[in-house]
């Protein structure tokens, strides 16, 4: 069963332009790009992580009736052979350009029958899949590691200011029940953003100040699920902070995951919650946050963020941090209170090349020792309300990936807080385009191991 | 090292622990994971999957999966949890007589998991 997995293929945002532009019609034919990429498998599908696209040169087309586009098979020599580099699945895009629903013809399910399993000779650790996409829609067969039988494309997801998916066909809309629950957020994302908020899943990464608020949040905005990692448990100075914690919660010493599942329990029937007792990176954590569509960050620490960074650009995940520091004034004269709200989409840009992320930071965390001497944050001053505030605003993004409600602006935008002004501002932020660690790992997937 | 004396270190390594197994990291690293190596008379478990991390230019590093107790079963101290090529691993510090350069793949790997037979 798990070899017919239907699968999803992500595109980060540098390459969804080029995706669209290398599959446009000419006059005479079809055009055809080649996707290279990693992949990983999750409980119900399997992931397709483009990290490169390859268009097939204008003059390795040849001439043919009946065929949409037609080309010699030494045409995809140096596809193969990036691919072998890598390793890397290979997809063939073309596009079938119109709105609605869009299905492989069967000449292309000829070529792909024809392609895959060559493709599956050279690289078997990878799945390969051949996709026609649409204006709004995308379909295609995928053949999996070590299977026979052809998989379904689920859908492609372009990644962007806002997540656009082309599925193969819309998600059901929402039942009497539902739908009256939702009517006034309706009013703001439209129905159908309604469907697809209700089949996303968000990683909250951090159950505290910040976490629970979120928890809360995207509990009542309606997601399909939320997965909440943690492996703290209730302490005292939770009871004022943490959202949804009760005082028998601290006398039980209760794992916050348990708090937030009563909690998301107690405001929605239909949203699923599944905890995580681990921090990011152990390996169960690593397997959560890669079944998520968006991740929030809720953590008090750089070195947790560099992970979950890592992590979402090597699965092609949106990742919204939140951060709050509250410090005193050099000479005790009073405090600074700042905060952040920061959404990345990979491909586009990273904790890293808008410089939240430096070498220093992490560094300084340590006293430039290893990880194991970090000491923790639990000194930090902390207040409800301005956690409070950040995790609204983080709910807002994930509304904002998911529906796209707000105007899209073309700058990279940071909200900063500041906490005695009490304002949240748009930042313009300048990312580096030679950053070496945006494009590092992004799409990478999972490793690919073979015999030494 | 040249491709000659790595290709020579990457056999000892599996003429000693059997199955070695490469991937390719972030741009210039190369990994390598030796499915089985010994710890320690007495480490619970008694052995553990390794990783060597070779980027160019930069000592090899060494990792082993975390849960490893010592022989007392206490958890070692100084370790810590990281993620390398989007896996789960544990980091730990070691130390090694003379110079780091001057050793083998092998024999770089066999000190370093000489750290878990110190019952702290």
């Amino acid at each position: 069963v798990s070899l017919l997995l239907p699968t999803e293929i992500r595109v980060p945002a540098h390459l969804v332009a080029p995706l669209r532009a290398g599959i446009a019609w000419t006059r005479t034919r079809e055009s055809v790009v080649f996707g290279l990429a990693g992949h990983t498998t999750l409980h119900d599908r399997t992931l397709l992580l483009v990290q490169k696209l390859i268009p097939l040169p204008a003059d390795a087309y040849v001439a043919a009736r009946y065929h949409g586009a037609k080309w010699p098979g030494a045409a995809m020599v140096p596809v193969l052979n990036e691919a072998l580099a890598g390793p890397f699945g290979v997809i063939v895009f073309h596009g079938h350009p119109h709105e609605g629903a869009v299905s492989l013809s069967p000449d292309d399910r000829e070529s792909a029958a024809r392609l895959l399993p060559t493709f599956q000779l050279l690289l078997p650790e990878r799945p390969h899949a051949f996709v026609v996409v649409g204006d709004d829609h995308a379909a295609g067969l995928v053949l999996q590691p070590g299977g026979e039988r052809y998989g379904h494309v689920k859908r492609v997801r372009l990644l962007g200011q806002v997540i656009a998916d082309l599925p193969t066909k819309l998600p059901a809309t929402l039942g009497p029940r539902e739908a009256e629950t939702f009517h006034r957020q309706e009013l703001l994302i439209g129905g159908l953003a309604q469907a697809r908020v209700r089949e996303t899943k968000v990683a909250v990464v951090g159950l505290s100040g910040g976490g629970s608020h979120v928890v809360q949040q995207l509990a009542f905005i309606g997601v399909d699920e939320i997965i909440g990692i943690d492996d703290g448990c209730a302490k005292p100075s939770h009871r004022a902070r943490v959202i949804g914690i009760e005082a028998r919660d601290i006398r039980h010493r209760r794992p916050k995951i348990e708090i937030m599942e009563r909690m998301v329990r107690r405001i929605s029937r239909t949203v699923r919650f599944t905890g995580v007792n681990q921090p990011v990176p152990t390996q169960s954590a690593i397997e959560a946050l890669k079944e998520a569509d968006i991740v929030v960050g809720c953590v008090d620490n750089y070195h947790a963020r560099a992970d979950i960074q890592e992590l979402c650009a090597r699965f092609l995940v949106p990742y919204v941090d939140i951060g709050l520091l509250i410090r005193p004034i050099d000479g005790g004269t009073g405090v600074t209170i700042g905060g952040n709200v920061i959404t990345t989409v990979p491909g586009r840009s990273c904790l890293w090349c808008l410089a939240f992320l430096t070498q220093e930071r992490l560094d300084a965390e340590t006293k430039g020792r290893p990880r194991s001497y970090f000491e923790g944050t639990d000194g930090q001053a902390q207040v409800v309300s301005m956690n409070g505030l950040l995790a609204s605003q983080a709910a807002t993004e994930v509304l904002q990936l998911i529906t796209g409600f707000a105007p899209i602006v073309d700058e990279h935008v940071i909200k900063k807080f500041d906490g005695l002004a009490g304002t949240l501002h748009d930042w313009i932020v300048q990312p580096n385009p030679a950053c070496p660690r945006c494009r590092a790992g992004l799409a990478a997937g999972d490793l690919v191991w073979r015999a030494a | 090292m040249t491709t000659e004396t790595h290709s020579a270190e990457i056999e000892e390594l599996k003429a000693a622990y059997g199955k070695v197994t490469t991937a390719a990291g972030a741009p210039g690293q190369s990994l390598y994971r030796i499915a089985k190596a010994g710890l320690p008379t007495g480490c619970t478990p008694p052995n553990s999957p390794v990783l060597l991390v070779l980027q160019g230019g930069q000592p090899p590093k060494v990792y082993a999966k975390p849960g490893i107790k010592t022989s007392n079963g206490t958890v070692p101290r100084s370790t810590s949890v990281v993620q390398v090529g989007g896996e789960e691993w544990m980091q730990f510090s070691y130390n090694l007589t003379g110079d780091p350069a001057t050793y083998t793949l092998l024999q770089l790997v066999q000190a370093s998991l000489q750290r878990f037979a110190k019952n702290e």
